[in-house]
């Protein structure tokens, strides 16, 4: 039995699921003051279906952590960064950095050290209570970046946040952004952790509380105090695996398509496997390392407004409030749809007024406005999908069979959920000429795509052969090559490690793992001995325990 | 979009002449490290690209292969030429304002006919880019500016009847380096004298000295010939650290001389310090490029006082920039004395050596001159000792410019040669027509 609780923006949803049924869901309203009067309340409303004893896991989806950050309300953190030689990437930094001036090359190789005397003239700047520390290249040699971290949890600091913990990807901009914002909430999210916690243990005082990432994974809550900046975004990961748990995606290539009120969010799959962003999530205007779902959100939903802005009709972006049908004030792309007859609910003739009083000031009848509402509401998604796809296909290739074979994505079908979907993703498909599917996705999707979120872990392994090192920056550990020589010892000591990991944080399937990046360079050093450069990508794969009928 | 540099960025891991060899897979792995690690393939100011397989057609404009073309390409070649392609593309349809092909194998070293493989090349990048640009975007005049260590004699050996493409290379002197060719006196063929310029510049010449060259000489001559395009061929050799040639540029100063030159197109060449000098010369070079600010990117082996300019090479580069000066004042009465005589047809005899495939190729060059117009220029080449044995070769190439009098005098031209007879084959390439076809 495995509950699901979503807090969303309006909504605080309760699901209980077991064995590919929905045994009961509670909405409520969410209780913005004070988070947990919601959550609690949702819980209660799903009591009655629950058997205590019986419960694996509780599954929180919260946009605590998003609201923080959208709303600038995260801490001020020092940043201390050790740039090395190469781009001055102050200018795209959240805050003024402390330069630390010691760095490693490429090859993890330490050319410069941080010596105390460095250290203590830095610490001249502390302004904070945390602090985050990110060197150029230390996932290939986090040693740097530890040492400093090492010596300022010694004076004074109470939290303090290495970039290559958070992310072992080659980016020193994005790990330094991900460190920053992780400090900054760590305080945000202990204190959530804490009462949620105690809001839960309430009714199920031995049950798990598991909390959503980004990646669509779920980890235990009190892990993730480590690492709360990956909790952010959860919204489009739920709503994703939501997509996920109700529908069984087809082998083919999928546009799914979640059609809300305010927006429609598209994101990719392939086979049953939703793609991930490049790079990681944006947070504010800053790209950080936070591995999440490449979900693209265009303004285009059930209640975006329509306007006349100097004689031309707009559609969107913004949203000011319910449709007319359901007593709204002035009209929306929903309206239009309920106009052309592709859609039945609330007061009809409340849309055809809104419509026919557009249609007098444009000089055309309420049909061809709303047609044209649709058409425009049409091409934005259309837009919107291409520039998905392309992106997924710009993504970097490094050898000569990826271009002979390329793996593009080519969408092949549409599925679409969320309100919207039943009237408007037909067209969509119509537009495109692909086949839709809407799956019956009920009100809850989010808080089911919470509850059978997979436990996700992902770590990079690194093996220079020549200089006879090993590196997994996620876990912190650099250390002797130790006989490995080639790919598949790495690819084995990956799926290895993953599994340990799993194992201590108590993770169902400790073994499950798969390999989702390897490369493997033959080098030479000083122009004779023949050495390897081997890099390997593991994870435990995001996407949901089983489907949901 | 202003300002924005479109990068196509392709280092073929799986791709290498041999498994010691320095074009081998490690030769980019660096440089993508540090190019990751600095975020540069996301920033704001630049697009990252991917390549295409170019079509055979693209590369059939400008090479002839013995015995086929098939039998030296491999698709990595085609990718790094598809590299650049994309890289032309985004430029003309105004996508970006300049690009950069940071992708290999190179290809200066590349000649129109290809009987193996020449000093790690084996078609020609940017010529088959130029190709492409006057085909398909109708570029006329272009300038292409060779920063590679070595003398592109694979460039200059296309370009060197082409009044309308200015090949200028620097290079450490030929003296001393790899190909031993690049000299002043090789200064185009007489319809096109002043369209190829070399400047051999001693060993040792350092930021100071390749700067000045361009200052002086270099930009100079672009302003005189008033070019649509400058194309870079950018190799990264002139690094002090680099192990085939003995220069002394660092990478801010290649990154400098990117800035002065203002390039629409760079396509890398060669370089092969693939740990210290090629990951800080590309995120240098690829800064310079994208208007950003480039000046902390400082190589861990740098020494400001061992790589100081030597006062006998300054003096020594000024002494070249001084007879540059002259000769490209004179070149006009040079070639007016060059043409003096020869009546309608040039010829000449060379050989050339294919360092790689170990074998050598025997040529003798016509070309057709006309009072007022580009002519034809036939090539009647074979090797021996080769892979694939004996070649004998006739090649027809029709310029670019040419005309419909000057494309039937071409053909009547491959016509009577075949009728004399010898060659396997005769070969006749239209580039503007995407015809190259056997007689």
């Amino acid at each position: 039995m495995l509950i699901g609780l979503d807090v969303g923006g309006t909504f605080t949803d309760a699901v209980v699921v077991e064995q590919g049924r929905l045994l009961g869901s509670h909405k409520c309203r969410t209780t913005h003051d004070d988070l947990l009067q919601g959550i609690t309340e949702a819980l209660a409303g799903i009591k009655s279906v629950v058997i205590p004893e019986k419960v694996e896991r509780i599954t929180l989806s919260t946009t605590i952590i998003t609201n923080t950050l959208i709303n600038k309300k995260e801490d001020i953190v020092d940043l201390y960064i050790i740039p090395g030689p190469g781009m001055d990437i102050r200018p795209i930094l959240p805050v003024e950095p402390i330069i630390l001036r010691g760095y490693t090359d490429h090859r993890g190789a330490l050319v410069r050290t941080i010596g105390e005397r460095d250290l203590k003239l830095a610490l001249e700047h502390k302004k904070a209570q945390c602090a985050a520390v990110s060197g150029k290249f230390s996932v290939r040699n986090p040693k740097l970046e530890q040492g400093v971290a090492a010596y300022l949890r010694g004076v004074e600091y109470d939290l303090v946040t290495e970039g290559a913990r958070l992310s072992g990807t080659l980016n020193f901009p994005r790990r330094t952004i991900s460190a920053y914002f992780n400090s900054a909430v760590s305080s945000v999210f202990a204190g959530f952790s804490k009462a949620v916690s105690e809001a839960v243990v309430a009714y199920h005082k031995d049950a798990p509380i598991y909390i959503l990432k980004a990646d669509g994974g779920a980890l235990p809550l009190h892990t993730m105090e480590e690492r709360p900046v990956e909790t952010v975004f959860t919204g489009p990961a739920a709503s994703v695996l939501g997509i996920g748990a109700l529908h069984e995606m087809p082998e083919a290539m999928t546009v799914a398509l979640d059609m809300g009120g305010t927006t429609t969010d598209i994101s990719l799959w392939r086979g049953n496997t939703p793609l991930m962003a490049r790079g990681g999530a944006t947070i504010r205007e800053y790209p950080s390392a936070v591995r999440s779902f490449a979900v693209k959100s265009v303004g285009i939903g059930g209640e975006t407004l329509v306007h006349i802005e100097q004689g031309e009709l707009q559609v969107g972006p913004m949203r000011i409030g319910p449709s007319l049908a359901l007593g709204g004030k002035a009209p929306t792309l929903g309206d239009a749809l309920l106009v052309l007859g592709k859609a039945n609910y609330g007061d009809v003739a409340k849309a055809k007024a809104g419509y026919e009083a557009l249609g007098k000031e444009l000089g055309e009848t309420p049909h061809a406005v709303a047609e044209q509402v649709v058409r425009q509401a049409i091409d934005i998604i259309d837009r919107g999908i291409a520039e998905a796809v392309e992106e997924e296909n710009r993504l970097p290739v490094y050898v000569v069979a990826d271009i002979v074979n390329p793996n593009q994505f080519v969408p092949e079908h549409i599925v679409g959920v969320g309100g919207t979907a039943t009237a408007l993703a037909p067209l969509v498909g119509e537009a495109m000429n692909l086949p839709v599917t809407i799956p019956d996705a009920g009100a809850v999707a989010n808080a089911i795509g919470a509850a059978l979120a997979k436990e996700t872990l992902e770590i990079t392994v690194h093996l220079d052969t020549a200089q006879n090192t090993l590196v997994v920056p996620e876990l912190g550990l650099h250390s002797k090559g130790d006989g490995m020589r080639n790919l598949e010892d790495v690819k084995s000591l990956a799926a290895q490690l993953i599994a340990q990991e799993a194992t201590s944080l108590g993770l169902a399937n400790p073994d499950s793992c798969e390999i989702i990046y390897s490369e493997d360079v033959p080098i030479i050093e000083g122009w004779q001995s023949m050495h390897r450069l081997i890099t390997v990508r593991a994870q435990r794969p995001a996407g949901v325990k089983y489907h949901v009928k | 979009m202003l300002n924005k540099l479109g990068l196509v960025f392709f280092p073929a891991f799986d791709w290498k002449i041999s498994s010691t060899h320095p074009e081998r897979q490690e030769r980019l792995l660096y440089t993508r490290d540090q190019l990751l690690e600095e975020g540069l393939l996301e920033h704001p100011a630049i697009r990252e690209y991917n390549p295409r397989l170019a079509e055979w057609s693209d590369i059939e404009r400008v090479h002839v292969g013995a015995p086929s073309l098939q039998a030296w390409v491999t698709e990595a070649h085609r990718v790094s030429v598809g590299g650049a392609l994309v890289a032309a593309d985004a430029v003309m349809k105004g996508e970006v304002n300049r690009a950069f092909s940071l992708v290999r194998p190179p290809g200066h070293h590349a000649m129109t006919m290809v009987h193996g493989i020449r000093g790690f090349c084996t078609v020609n990048v940017e010529a088959i880019m130029i190709a492409y640009l006057r085909r398909h975007y109708g570029v006329k005049r272009v300038a292409v500016v060779d920063t590679d260590v070595h003398h592109g004699d694979g460039s200059q050996d296309v370009f060197y009847h082409d009044p309308d493409t200015l090949y200028i290379s620097f290079h450490q002197d030929g003296r001393t380096l790899y190909p031993g060719t690049g000299f002043m006196y090789e200064f185009g063929g007489p319809q096109a004298v002043g369209g190829t310029v070399n400047i051999p510049l001693p060993p040792g010449t350092g930021d100071e000295g390749i700067q000045k060259v361009l200052q002086e000489v270099v930009l100079p001559m672009l302003e005189d010939f008033g070019p649509e395009l400058i194309i870079n061929s950018a190799g990264q050799d002139n690094h002090f650290s680099d192990p085939l040639a003995n220069m002394e540029v660092t990478a801010k100063g290649y990154a400098k001389i990117t800035d002065m030159l203002q390039s629409k197109i760079a396509v890398l060449e060669g370089g092969y310090s693939v740990q210290e000098a090629l990951p800080y010369v590309n995120t240098a070079v690829v800064l310079a490029l994208a208007g950003l600010d480039y000046s902390q990117v400082i190589e861990p082996a740098f020494d400001a006082n061992r790589y100081k300019q030597k006062d006998q090479v300054t003096r020594d580069i000024d002494d070249i920039i001084k007879r540059w000066h002259t000769q490209w004042r004179g070149r006009f009465e040079l070639q007016a004395q060059m043409l003096l005589g020869l009546g309608d047809y040039w010829t000449d005899r060379r050989q050339i050596y294919y360092d790689e495939t170990g074998i050598t190729e025997e040529r003798s060059e016509r070309i057709r001159l006309y009072a007022d117009k580009v002519g034809w220029h036939s090539i009647d080449s074979s090797s021996y000792h080769g892979p694939y044995g004996a070649q004998h070769v006739f090649a027809m190439f029709i310029p670019w410019q040419a005309d419909e009098a000057c494309r039937r005098d071409a053909y009547e031209e491959a016509w009577r040669a075949k009728k004399i007879g010898g060659a396997d084959r005769y070969v006749v390439v239209d580039p503007m027509k995407d015809v190259q076809e056997v007689l």
